[in-house]
Order: C-alpha cells, then sequence, then structure tokens
C-alpha cells in the first residue's frame, strides 16, 4: 500500500510554546491509522499541518505526495472534520451543503443524501448554528463526505457526541473504509474507541511520536512487559529470575509473581523461566502475560525513556 | 450514503470558477443577510442625492469639483465605506475569530481567490451599489451637468473615494494580521476621524510654514485635498466657505493632484498586496 500522508521530523513553535518536536508517520492508502494521545500532545496541531492551516518550522509533510499549504489540488481529495466544526451559522444545513456539492463539482442533491445518510434529515432546513452539539459533529462528518473524498482526516470526531452516536460514527468509518476504501486518519484520546477501528497507530506525546505502527504489532511490542508466573516456590523462583538482565521488577503475592521486563523481551521470559524452574526443582503452575488495553500500550509506549525505544515500537 | 447517480463529478476545468463563485455566494450570504444597515445606507444615499442641488454662483467646475466633497453628498459616502469596513472587520474577522476560516481554508480554492471571492463580497458589492446609485442619480437629476462635467466629477469622485480606500486597505491589514474582528473596525474609524482633524489643519500648516513634504505627505493621505487646493482658485469672488483661494503655496497643478490621487491608490494596492500575499504565504489558522 502507497503512503497517502507522510511526515518526517515535523517540528512547530508558536512564540515559546513548543507544539511539535518530531512528528514522523505515514498513512497508507486504505488504512484506518489513529493519532493518540493526551490533550496537548500536539495532535490537532499535526492535523493543521497537513490540511495546511499551519506550516512546520522544520520537517516535511506530503499528502498525496505533494505539499499541502495552499493546495487546492489535494483539498478536493480530502474530507476534513475538525475538533470544533466551524461554518457559518446563519444558513441552513442543505443550503449550505448544497453549495459545497456544487463548488466540489458535484449535484447539488448530494447534500440531501449525505444529510440523510447521517440521520440529519430533519434537521437539513435548520440554521447550521442552532444544531446541538452532536448534530453539529454529524453535519461536520456528513460535509467531510459530500465529495467522495479518498482520504479522511478527522480531529476527535467523536467528541460531544453520546455513546449511541460515537458507536455510529465508528461503525460509519469502518464501513466506509471497507466498503468505498476510504483511508482515515482519526485523532483521539479515547484510546477504546480507536482500537475498535484503526488499523495503525501513532502514539503521540509532548509533540513526539513516541511509537507508531500496526496496532497489533504495537500491541506485541509493548504487550509483555508484565508477566503472571504461578508457582509452588515463588520467593526461590523469583530469586533466579531476578537475576535475568532483561527483568526489571519481580514482585511475589502467594504463589504468584509478577514480572516486569523490558519492551520486547518477555518472549525470553518465556522461555527462560521453565528452565529456571526446572533448575530449582519448582513447579510451574501458569505463566502468562497480563493482556494490555490500549490505554497500557499507550501509558508504556508515552513512558519510553529513549527515541530510539520509541522508534522501536515503530518497525 | 449517496447513490452512484450522484457520484460523478464535474470535468476538473470548471471546479476553479465554480468553487470561486460558490465561495463568492457563501460571503454574500455572511455580508448581506440581514442588509438593513445596507437598505438605510442605500436610502440615505439616494434620498442625499435626489434633494441635493448644486450651489449656485460658482464656477461649474468648481461646483463639479466640490460635489462629492460637500457635507450632503460626502456623508452618505461615509456611511457607506463604514458598512466596508464593517463586512471586513466582522466578516473575514469573524471568520478568523468564529474559526469560520479554518474550514474555508480546506475547501479546494487557492487562497488569493478566497481571498478576492471574500473582498468582492465585502468591498466590491458596496462600492459598486454606491458607485452605480450615485452614476445614476447624477444622470435622471442633472443630466447636462454630469455629462458637461464628467471627468471633473469622475476625478473627484476617486479623490472623494481615496481616503476611505485607503482606509479599508489598514482594515483589511489590520484584520489579517490581527486575525481578529473588532480591533480593525476601531482602527479603520480612529485612522477616519483623526485624519478628518488633523490633514486639513497640516493642509493649512504646511501652506503656512510652506512645508513642502508635509503638504505632499498630506495629500498622498488624502488627494481630495489637493484637488480642493487646484479647485479652489475657481472660486474666488463668492464667500469662501475655508478653502484657501487662489494659487497659494503648494497649490497643486492638475497634474499634480492627479499624480497624488495614484500614488495614494498605488499606496492602498500596496497595503492590499502586502495582505493578500501574507493571507496567501504566510498565513496560520
Amino acid at each position: 500500500m502507497s503512503a497517502v500522508i507522510e511526515t518526517q521530523g515535523l517540528a512547530k513553535r508558536f512564540s515559546r510554546f513548543t507544539a511539535l518536536r518530531d512528528i514522523s508517520f505515514q498513512v497508507r492508502s486504505g488504512a484506518i491509522t489513529g493519532l493518540i494521545g493526551p490533550n496537548g500532545a500536539g495532535k490537532t496541531t499535526t492535523i493543521k499541518v497537513l490540511l495546511g492551516l499551519l506550516r512546520p518550522d522544520s520537517g516535511s509533510v506530503r499528502v498525496f505526495g505533494e505539499s499541502p499549504w495552499n493546495n487546492p489540488g489535494i483539498m478536493r481529495r480530502i474530507g476534513i472534520v475538525q475538533e470544533k466544526p466551524n461554518f457559518p451559522k446563519n444558513m441552513k444545513a442543505r443550503d449550505y451543503l448544497e453549495r459545497i456539492a456544487r463548488m466540489r463539482g458535484f449535484p447539488e442533491r448530494k447534500a440531501t443524501d449525505v444529510l440523510e445518510a447521517e440521520g440529519l434529515a430533519s434537521a437539513a432546513d435548520k440554521d447550521i448554528g442552532k444544531l446541538s452539539a452532536g448534530m453539529t459533529q454529524r453535519f461536520a462528518l456528513a460535509h467531510a463526505l459530500i465529495h467522495n473524498p479518498e482520504l479522511v482526516v478527522a480531529d476527535e470526531p467523536t467528541s460531544n457526541l453520546d455513546p449511541q452516536a460515537r458507536g455510529d460514527v465508528l461503525n460509519s468509518i469502518t464501513r466506509l473504509n471497507r466498503e468505498k476504501g476510504i483511508t482515515f486518519l482519526i485523532s483521539s484520546h479515547l484510546l477504546q474507541e480507536l482500537s475498535r477501528v484503526c488499523d495503525t497507530a501513532a502514539i503521540v506525546t509532548e509533540g513526539r511520536v513516541a511509537a507508531y505502527g500496526n496496532l497489533q504489532d504495537l500491541y506485541e511490542t509493548f504487550r509483555s512487559t508484565a508477566t503472571r508466573v504461578t508457582t509452588n516456590k515463588p520467593p526461590e523462583l523469583a530469586e533466579k529470575i531476578r537475576s535475568l538482565e532483561y527483568v526489571t521488577s519481580v514482585g511475589v503475592s502467594g504463589e504468584n509473581l509478577l514480572v516486569e521486563t523490558a519492551p520486547g523481551a518477555s518472549a525470553r521470559l518465556f522461555r527462560d523461566v521453565p528452565r529456571m524452574a526446572d533448575d530449582i526443582g519448582a513447579e510451574l503452575y501458569g505463566i502468562e502475560s497480563k493482556s494490555a488495553s490500549l490505554e497500557e500500550l499507550f501509558r508504556r509506549a508515552t513512558n519510553a525513556p529513549t527515541g530510539a525505544q520509541a522508534r522501536q515500537g515503530a518497525k | 450514503m449517496s447513490g452512484e447517480r450522484t457520484d460523478t463529478p464535474r470535468p476538473e476545468g470548471r471546479k476553479d470558477e465554480s468553487s470561486f463563485l460558490e465561495m463568492l455566494s457563501i460571503f454574500l450570504r455572511e455580508d448581506y443577510h440581514f442588509p438593513i444597515l445596507e437598505i438605510f445606507a442605500f436610502l440615505f444615499l439616494v434620498g442625499t442625492l435626489l434633494t441635493s442641488s448644486l450651489q449656485q454662483g460658482y464656477d461649474e467646475t468648481y461646483i463639479a469639483s466640490n460635489y462629492f466633497g460637500s457635507g450632503a453628498v460626502s456623508l452618505p459616502i461615509l456611511v457607506f465605506m463604514i458598512l466596508v469596513w464593517k463586512n471586513i472587520s466582522f466578516g473575514l474577522g469573524g471568520d478568523f475569530e468564529k474559526g469560520v476560516m479554518q474550514t474555508f481554508l480546506t475547501y479546494p480554492l487557492n487562497r488569493l481567490r478566497m481571498l478576492g471571492a471574500r473582498l468582492l463580497s465585502s468591498v466590491g458589492v458596496a462600492l459598486a451599489v454606491l458607485t452605480l446609485a450615485e452614476l445614476v442619480v447624477l444622470l435622471a437629476t442633472m443630466p447636462a451637468f454630469a455629462i458637461r462635467q464628467a471627468p471633473t466629477l469622475a476625478l473627484n469622485y476617486l479623490a472623494a473615494l481615496a481616503l476611505p480606500i485607503l482606509i479599508t486597505a489598514v482594515v483589511l491589514a489590520v484584520c489579517v494580521f490581527a486575525k481578529t474582528s473588532g480591533l480593525p473596525l476601531v482602527v479603520g474609524l480612529a485612522f477616519y476621524f483623526v485624519a478628518g482633524l488633523f490633514l486639513q489643519f497640516f493642509v493649512g500648516y504646511g501652506v503656512q510654514t510652506e512645508n513642502s513634504v508635509l503638504l505632499g505627505a498630506t495629500y498622498l493621505l488624502n488627494p481630495a485635498l489637493a484637488f480642493q487646493g487646484y479647485y479652489s482658485h475657481f472660486m474666488c469672488g463668492p464667500p469662501s466657505q475655508g478653502f484657501v483661494c487662489g494659487v497659494t503655496y503648494g497649490t497643486p497643478g492638475l497634474g499634480a493632484a492627479a499624480a497624488y490621487l495614484v500614488g495614494s491608490y498605488l499606496v492602498s494596492i500596496v497595503l492590499l498586496l502586502i495582505s493578500a500575499l501574507w493571507f496567501a504565504r504566510r498565513l496560520e489558522v
């Protein structure tokens, strides 16, 4: 799959505040990529750079192989859902979308179609400024999809929505990706939501991509830092395990040991622990990785102490 | 989603033109959604023009030269220009402040064309209405005078608009650089009133002190004063209405007054270009 978006070493500073320090990731054609990070991590700034609303101070950004700054050709191919959708408030929803449809070279009937698809048929003749927050969010999605974009960039697309509506939006994204092959870049701090829909993720914190890659690979990379070992000789086995150089801590609780390892080293633990148990004549009742949620993945990735370690996640 | 029948876009070549026109229609809708102020300004303008009478006892060229500078006619022009400044300030500035510009700049339209559409709506429409109304009423009420004095009237109309246009360029610059809505209008109004207070004084002071630099700068800011100076020698005889009668130090000839007029518009154009280039190349939202 070719890269629809490519960023390399993006940095952006506002006066004394550094918003982006080193943002490097790709969005592959046909994928749903998540831009995950806490508030203030640099997600919205990154998206604004991708949309040509901000210029990076350094680094490069390519969208469909071109610079997005003042590039109408690229904007024809992108649908955008902004974090705080803003439209002329005194225009009717349908009227505005009809103009946008015509502007983008589509028949105005497309406005009614997308409004119906987003469940806004009954609000079509309301002023945009009188739509509720949730309706405005859905209107923004309809607005983003009106020209059959190849890529949709959505900044917190489920904010302001109730849980049911959030589910609907995520289902829409999955369906559009599957049925129409639309590529999505979605930023969110709601990690569980992204884990439902994303294939790939870039984990952003303090203006840096702490980890980037296929979501399953990221899970794999960061998954096994905690492993539960159950044995009949916990103190003795704990003592042996502590001698392994890649083990960072061992806690003992009854028959259970909770072993923390360096990222990516758990496979070695699975190999070494049975051998050590044999050596001391201990019976091994079980050895299992603690399953990592996306929250844990995010926490571990953003706690990565070095850039090299962060980049290891991107491989 | 949409049915297949609606999924075919128009050919590429027509999209730029279409994007510009649709943006223009959106801006027109924003600027003139409730055009109550514009309707009152238009009625005020037409009413003033219809009821105004030409001065008597002066040379006709002087009367033509003073037509747009007279209090009765200049006030509706000022009202229209304030509406233009309001449109830029709360239209373009409002788009920045409310974040709508972020949406607009993601449309498939070159930034310069985007700004062009915005200015055509905010400035072009109001100026066109103003000029057409002036023209139609003049031709309807005093056709012989309007036709005989067409060059003088045209020159002085352009001169009367020079300072407001310069202020419009300043309002636009403040708007684009500050990305806010209230400040540009305040700056524009302050500029107008300060200019009104001081420029006439600067002419008198410049003549008194024979300061050609001060006079030149003043005429450049408001070439209507240069034309007033030039045409004042057509009116010696009846009581002066505050103009320096006859040729005095620094009174420009017609060519010099025209040069100040061109210079003034050039300053406005340079300011406009700076704003436009900033908008196209550097503006971040």
